[in-house]
């Protein structure tokens, strides 16, 4: 079935029919092209934050030694890199045939990590509000992800509360760099808000080690690029490890979290782990009533991207069969950046009916009817 | 098997390239040195067009915490993973396994000629 650019460039008028998908990715880094775009949606008392550079605290300071995005996707006449939305419809929705795209953005990890978190609750919504305006409501296949700070619960409910019903925002979104686990109590109100409008938590990966985040390893800063990009895995282990023993899925009974641009191998990992020591040790954690691998498969998402891509394609699969991927992966391309995967290629392995669920069917029941609604309001 | 004239020498100059369509397929020619070289636009990875990639060079194997920075001019890194390639060869720096396809080059009277469907010898003067 060719895919209809029209669904692409202008406003739904009503629902998509799941039954046409072929393709959603979870993970696109729509870019900001510059911070004073978010002035107009932005409180005069923080144009000087603005002004001085935005969160600079949070700057990224692990860099490979490529220029860390698709250098083909950069549009020549203005050195843009999705940082335009027809631009990006014509490189990666048409080129590959994907239906629908949740926006990642550019500064997640900045409204995470950097050090003023009343700054940061209020770019955060600046940030949400030009999304919505430039990238969401004009189009048929762009969805938003409400940008929170965790460094302050209370704000991020908050943020919640005022989108929470809005269509064209489908997940709440922090940066996997963290001060402390995220099954703390402490980030409570914002899971609380988030279930209450049937939105899936999302973290993802980047900013781990900058501004007030901890090192991007347990055990401290690694040298290399080769090294920070490999241990990302570290801290989703650790945040998913948090969320199951800390209670949050029996609180939250209903609330979905998803682990973006982390791969997926060292789910099973987790899992036979927790499961092992469980019986062990579940005196500590006596509000765990299923072996901690059953809140996983039930309560988490995983992004595809990077997917490991072992010699012999039946080791991963082996891996998804160990996380049940059927029910808990889900597809990401990452576009723009310089380790996207190409849906075509790297997938090819795939067994059908797998695929199936990881590109359309895991995602739909991950962030519900909203995905295929009107995002105008 | 078909020769395709491609472009002249003076077309392309040294440390230059040219991404032509032959065949059904895109195929960028090199010039290292006055030696030219014909690679398929296709990375074996996941498919980017990796001739549009950076022409730079590349840290040599060497001794833990030695660095010894060459090939410079000959490395093809591909826009998108990085990987590298060794434009004399097709072939990737970590796995002389993974490679990109390559094209027999002659020059004939200052014309660059590529021969689709012929196993490569060595690059053409």
């Amino acid at each position: 079935m060719a895919i209809a650019t029209d669904l692409h460039t202008r406003p739904l008028t009503e629902s998509l029919d799941p039954a046409t998908l072929r393709l959603i990715d979870t993970d696109i880094h729509n870019d900001l092209p510059s911070l004073q775009e978010l002035r107009p949606f932005l409180a005069r008392e923080w144009h000087p934050y603005l002004d001085n550079g935005g969160p600079k605290f949070a700057a990224r300071y692990y860099a490979n030694t490529g220029s860390g995005r698709m250098d083909d996707a950069v549009r020549e006449e203005d050195g843009l890199c999705a940082g335009d939305p027809d631009w990006t419809i014509g490189q990666l929705m048409v080129k590959y045939r994907i239906d629908l795209g949740v926006l990642t953005g550019g500064l997640t990890g900045a409204i995470s990590v950097d050090h003023n978190a009343r700054f940061l609750a209020a770019l955060a919504s600046a940030y949400n509000d030009w999304t919505l305006e430039k990238w969401v409501r004009p189009y048929g296949c762009f969805k938003g992800s409400i940008l929170v700070t965790p460094q302050d619960a209370a704000a991020a409910a908050r943020e919640i509360h005022r989108l929470g019903d809005d269509p064209g925002m489908v997940q709440v979104l922090l940066a996997s760099a963290a001060r402390i686990p995220y099954g703390n109590v402490c980030y409570w109100p914002l899971y609380e808000a988030a279930v209450q409008y049937d939105l899936p938590v999302a973290i993802h990966v980047g900013a781990e080690g900058t501004g007030i985040a901890n090192p991007p390893t347990g055990v401290g800063y690694p040298s290399t690029y080769l090294e920070f990009h490999t241990d990302h895995s570290q801290t989703m282990m650790a945040h998913c490890v948090s969320l199951v023993t800390e209670g949050v899925f029996e609180r939250f009974p209903t609330l979905k979290f998803a682990f973006i641009e982390g791969g997926v191998c060292w789910a099973p990992y987790v899992m036979g782990r927790l499961d092992r020591l469980y019986p062990q040790l579940k005196a500590e954690t006596p509000w765990l009533k299923r072996p901690p691998s059953e809140y996983i498969i039930s309560n988490c998402y995983f992004s595809t991207q990077p997917i490991e891509e072992p010699d012999d394609h039946k080791q991963l699969l082996q891996l998804l069969a160990m996380l049940h991927a059927e029910k808990t992966v889900v597809f990401a391309s990452d576009y723009p950046h310089w380790d996207f995967d190409n849906p075509i290629l790297a997938f090819a392995h795939f067994p059908k009916e797998l695929k199936c669920r990881v590109f359309v069917e895991n995602a739909l029941e991950m962030y519900g009817p909203r995905l295929l609604a009107p995002s105008a309001r | 098997m078909a020769r395709h004239i491609v472009a002249r020498v003076e077309d392309i100059p040294h440390g230059g390239r040219k991404i032509v369509r032959l065949e059904g397929r895109e195929v960028g020619i090199f010039n290292l040195d006055d030696r030219f070289y014909a690679l398929k636009n296709v990375c074996p990875h996941q498919g980017a067009r990796v001739c549009l990639g950076r022409i730079v060079g590349t840290t040599l194997p060497s001794e833990v915490y030695e660095f010894k920075y060459g090939l410079e001019g000959r490395i093809l890194r591909c826009p998108w993973h990085e990987w590298e390639y060794d434009i004399t060869t097709g072939r990737s720096v970590f796995d002389e396994n993974v490679r990109i396809v390559t094209y027999a080059v002659e020059v004939v009277d200052g014309e660059i000629a590529v021969t689709i469907g012929a196993e490569r010898p060595a690059a053409a003067d």
